[in-house]
């Protein structure tokens, strides 16, 4: 009997509809409240401080826990307080947390270029003198002798920053809620990670309800899990490396290379098998499909494609008997893959028109549709939307403005290509990045060495355009939060004040809490040990990179061919089109392209969730009540690993500050 | 439109199928041949979608 064709806009509703909570009907509701936004105030202003210092001494920042800590700490207020939480105010107060803490880090820039400019590898390279003024001040500046980011010095820098980060903030709001109306109400896009976040929040808001849920024993369940998952794999490790020479890892940390041993029958094929048994839980939740065929399409590559036409053809040429998976990976990579995969990543652009151009071709059919409806851009009651034509407008401003900044820093360079990024890089990339985090989950979507190839193709030799921010930006990545928001029943508008609200705080905070840790002690120095041995590294590579291109040329650069950009691009739309004439779904081409030229070991971990959660669980629970569960399982797991994670890095820094004396 | 659509789309997937396989294999996997298939494909995979999106949707 033949196949009945399933039209992907059938395959993608039906998806939709799995992941989407309640059915895709709910309320919406403001998550901004007094008690939140200075909740997330104190809570974030006392972190931020944590996370700098914490990422100068032990180079990790502890921002992933954070939120969650803060969450956590707010529903235990309201429970002794005899109070609730909502939701929305929860999901408010991640949000404001996460960036709470994010945000100190981006000063990070102004004490770097300070001790970069002092820097004798930068002396040496002939780079120190040439650094802009918009960057850092001369390293003769009293602002740099006396470790002042309040001296006039820091001005032109600090002015910069703030006016490139205001108009950041106008370019990702809008250009990410432009792109969420296009993948996930046009479209109507899965977005498979987003309920992880979502019901986190939702789960937790329970609690403070008179009546627990499942919700909340689920997420009891996956925070235990977490918790000992934490404690075997990250925990046992850190603890005992502060203890021990060697720190004892009872699964060897990140994964257990088997690609030495595959050689005799597989030269070139790569195996390494992930111990992150972590990703388990993603497993249960990534659609069964893309799990499958993404394993059994590197698979594929790593056991025939590789060793069996790449390696007899010296196309992988590079490669040596004895090698292990990072090397095997990287001449396979600069030999072929990285090209293919961009012709890949080409692909999934394509395909991603031609799915969309159609739908706006029937927009005005469409528009009498309800919503929730694919092809439909109507928007539920109350959820706080905004006109397109004003978010792309206010786009257009944060981005023009934008390129006129970075004009006016480097005038020489070529404003065509400032203009090319803008218009034609940027919206291209971030499209095809939310379409895969609509359809994966993750980014799929990259174009190595762009700035090395735009500065050699421009011709430009000036060292300013290294320390210059380019207009090569990605918004993909933030239409999944607008898709968690959409999922808690947050109102965007809410989502969008709350943001805004807390910025002027964490831009004036973010400054001053780093002139006091770089008045304590020089940075970086015996104080701050990450940053003494690691910035003289930074600073080395960091020359090595801004005169790579001194004499024209870069090995790296070398390695892109288009022949083999063009087979990965011709190649992924081929499987594209056999799958469309087999009527097979369309979420097939995106595992099969996804798994091409990957390591099948990374993805153990995930399809064996994938494969209980569809075999075992969904046999067990029903096909509703396990798409209900395993977001909230995921979340929980999140949690308790991010709590063991904050634990054992305090641990660790308590044992550091300890000073052992010999008497 | 009725079934011309699938039938167009279908003709041009395997041109373009098979002009990708000539060009890997007999061609030395040239950029040339590789994106002439690569426009074929195109073509067919927008006829494909067009099709399935609106005229298949009246059926």
């Amino acid at each position: 009997m033949a196949r009945e064709r399933i039209s992907q806009a059938e395959e993608w509703q039906a998806w939709a509809q799995r992941y989407d909570m309640e059915g895709g009907i709910r309320t919406f509701e403001s998550g901004l409240t007094l008690k939140v936004f200075l909740g997330a105030l104190f809570v974030g202003l006392l972190m931020m401080p944590g996370s700098i210092y914490l990422q100068l001494v032990s180079g990790q920042t502890g921002a992933g826990a954070a939120p969650w800590v803060a969450v956590i700490l707010f529903t235990e207020l309201a429970r002794r307080s005899f109070t609730t939480a909502r939701r929305q105010e929860l999901f408010i107060l991640l949000g404001l947390t996460g960036a709470a803490v994010g945000s100190g880090l981006q000063y990070r820039g102004f004490i770097w270029y300070a001790y970069f400019v002092q820097t004798q590898q930068a002396a040496q390279y002939e780079i120190a003198d040439k650094i802009p003024f918009w960057v850092a001040p001369s390293p003769d500046s009293v602002a740099i002798a006396e470790r002042s980011l309040l001296h006039m010095d820091w001005w032109t820098p600090i002015w910069i920053f703030l006016v490139m980060r205001l108009l950041g903030t106008i370019r990702h709001i809008t250009a990410g809620y432009f792109l969420f109306r296009l993948t996930a109400d046009l479209e109507r896009l899965p977005f498979p990670l987003a309920p992880i976040e979502a019901q986190g929040a939702t789960a937790l808001a329970e609690t403070t309800g008179r009546a627990e849920t499942w919700r909340w024993r689920v997420f009891s369940i996956g925070s235990m899990a977490g918790l000992l998952w934490g404690f075997l794999y990250i925990g046992i490790p850190s603890l005992t490396g502060v203890m021990m020479s060697k720190p004892i890892e009872i699964l060897k940390i990140p994964f257990i290379d088997f690609t030495p041993s595959i050689e005799g029958f597989a030269p070139t094929g790569v195996f390494a098998l992930s111990t992150d048994f972590g990703q388990i839980l993603f497993g249960f939740v990534l659609p069964f499909p893309i799990v499958m065929t993404e394993f059994i399409a590197a698979m594929f590559t790593q056991f025939f494609l590789n060793p069996q036409i790449l390696y007899p053809r010296e196309i992988l040429h590079q490669w040596r008997p004895g090698l292990d998976v990072r090397g095997a990976g990287l001449f396979n990579g600069l030999d072929f893959w990285i090209s293919a995969n961009m012709g890949k990543a080409f692909s999934f652009a394509v395909v991603g028109l031609a799915a969309s151009v159609p739908m706006l071709l029937k927009f005005r059919s469409a528009r009498g549709e309800t919503t929730g409806v694919r092809g439909s851009l109507q928007t539920p009651p109350g959820r706080g939307d905004f006109p397109l034509w004003l978010m792309l407008g206010l786009w257009l401003i944060g981005m023009i403005g934008f390129v006129w900044m970075v004009h006016w820093m480097v005038p020489n360079f070529p404003l065509t290509f400032l203009l090319g990024f803008a218009f034609i890089y940027t919206p291209l990339n971030s499209y095809v990045t939310a379409r895969t985090f609509g359809v994966l989950g993750r980014d799929l979507f990259e174009i190595p060495y762009i700035h090395e190839a735009t500065f050699i193709l421009s011709r430009y030799e000036e060292i300013d355009i290294w320390f210059v921010q380019l207009p090569d930006e990605d918004y993909g990545r933030g239409t999944q939060g607008w898709r968690v928001c959409e999922l808690t029943g947050t109102s965007f508008t809410s989502n969008i004040a709350a943001h805004l609200l807390i910025m002027p705080f964490l831009l004036i905070s973010g400054i001053l809490v780093w002139h006091f840790i770089w008045k304590i002690a020089p940075i970086p120095s015996a104080q701050y040990p990450y940053a003494q041995t690691w910035w003289p590294i930074y600073a080395t590579n960091e020359c090595l990179w801004k005169t790579s291109l001194r004499d024209g040329s870069s090995q790296m650069l070398q390695a892109i061919r288009g022949d083999y950009v063009a087979t990965g691009f011709t190649g992924s739309l081929a499987i594209y089109g056999l799958l469309w004439l087999a009527k097979m779904p369309s979420m097939w081409f995106y595992g099969i392209v996804g798994g091409i030229g990957a390591d099948p070991g990374m993805m153990i971990p995930r399809l064996i969730g994938a494969i209980i959660g569809r075999f075992v669980m969904i046999k067990h629970f029903g096909l509703k009540r396990w798409f209900m569960f395993n977001p909230v399982l995921a979340a929980g797991f999140t949690c308790g690993v991010g709590l063991i994670g904050m634990a054992t890095v305090a641990i660790a820094l308590v044992s550091k500050a300890v000073i052992v004396k010999p008497f | 439109m009725g079934n011309f659509g699938e039938k167009l789309a279908s003709f041009f997937i395997v041109i373009g199928v098979v002009l990708w396989v000539i060009s890997i294999f007999f061609l030395g996997g040239r950029w040339q041949p590789l994106i002439l298939s690569a426009a074929i494909l195109i073509v067919a995979i927008f006829i494909a979608h067009i099709w399935e999106e609106i005229f298949q949707d009246k059926k």
